[in-house]
């Protein structure tokens, strides 16, 4: 359904109207990317599972030091909602506001058929919101992709981080976590 | 970061979904749109040339059918669930309501007419494919960047099947609208 033409974005306070107003169903699977209402993608077994695993890895280690948010909304502009599979975002009371761009300490991807999505519309967006740090557990390539250093629309800094390694966020460096484990 | 579109999904709008948006505001007046395979384009602005050949064309149409046609001017056609273009000028069947009930479907239309002075991509592109897929029987585009106009007929998959070139000093006729012949001097001005 994608065109070259200019066509009309929408803001985060119409996105919300559209789901008050039953325009967009409950449950529907969306994010709202740079004013665009981008479909996700359905879940499958092995990136639900690896979700799931990679959660429970982090709040072995971190217990309740940092908000972990699993599937559920960022807020990183007013055209800019995006709903990362894992966010590791400052402890903050979450209840009023989601968590913003300066929040975050993290967002994780876990991309099967999403990977050339997440590399190019959510890197575009989470680094011109200054997230620090943004990882693609790569299924189908069986590495993580570590983006470090945001600066405009991309990550300065690229690496791939293969099995029998080691990973911790810039940030939270007492997190070590295994690829093995990460990718199961 | 160039982002190549053909990555992503768009959720698509569909006319029920676009139609409620107008309901609650959230699209208004000021939003110059028209929605086109699932995606709320935007419409370009119209420039003076563009403007008159509307106004010229459509005196010239009213003056050759009279009121055996109903007329349409940048107004909504619902080509599908997921298509609802505004075409320039759209020549109905008439109906003595002036479908005040729905606004016009395929069937009702015998010609859609792009005028195309800065819009030939989208024109040539998604609106033709819009069409076609609608089957609107025949579209033509007075395209003047060319001083032609474009006669598309034989509408099949998201294509016409036959194009013809229509140049100044020729005349041509509308397919299901043969009686009257029209002049390409006078529509282009």
């Amino acid at each position: 359904m994608a065109t070259a033409f200019p066509h009309r974005k929408f803001t985060v306070a119409e996105y919300y109207r559209m789901a008050e107003t039953g325009i967009l169903l409950p449950g529907e699977r969306v994010e709202l990317i740079e004013g665009e209402i981008i479909s996700m993608a359905p879940i499958g077994l092995r990136h639900a599972m690896c979700v799931d695993r990679i959660d429970e890895l982090i709040r072995e280690q971190l217990g309740r030091t940092v908000h972990i948010r699993v599937q559920n909304p960022i807020r990183l502009s007013n055209n800019t909602e995006p709903e990362p599979d894992i966010t590791l975002a400052k402890r903050a009371d979450y209840s009023t506001r989601h968590p913003a761009g300066e929040d975050v300490l993290l967002a994780l991807e876990v991309a099967d058929t999403t990977l050339e999505k997440d590399r190019t519309l959510k890197q575009k967006a989470y680094a011109n919101a200054q997230i620090p740090e943004f990882w693609i557990v790569n299924l189908s390539e069986d590495v993580v992709e570590v983006y470090r250093k945001p600066v405009g629309d991309a990550y300065q800094e690229v690496r791939s981080v293969s099995r029998e390694e080691t990973i911790s966020p810039m940030l939270l460096p007492n997190l070590i976590l295994s690829v093995n484990e990460i990718i199961g | 970061m160039q982002l190549s579109e053909a990555q992503f999904e768009r959720y698509p709008i569909t006319t029920d979904i676009y139609h409620q948006m107008i309901e609650q505001g959230i699209l208004t007046s000021n939003d110059k749109i028209e929605l086109l395979e699932g995606d709320l384009i935007k419409m370009s602005a119209v420039g003076p040339r563009h403007a008159a050949c509307v106004d010229r064309l459509s005196e010239i149409l009213r003056t050759a059918f009279g009121t055996a046609i109903t007329l349409r001017h940048q107004n909504p056609v619902e080509l599908s669930k997921v298509s609802e273009p505004e075409p320039d000028i759209t020549i109905l069947r008439r109906r003595e309501d002036f479908y005040a009930q729905a606004h016009p479907a395929p069937g009702d239309v015998l010609l859609l007419i792009e005028i195309s002075e800065s819009t030939l991509k989208k024109d040539r592109g998604i609106k033709l494919s819009a069409y076609a897929k609608a089957e609107i029987l025949e579209y033509w585009i007075v395209n003047l960047q060319d001083d032609i106009i474009e006669v598309y007929t034989n509408p099949t998959g998201n294509s016409y099947q036959t194009v013809r070139i229509v140049h100044r000093h020729e005349t041509l006729s509308p397919v299901l609208l043969p009686a009257v012949i029209l002049e390409a001097d006078e529509i282009l001005g």
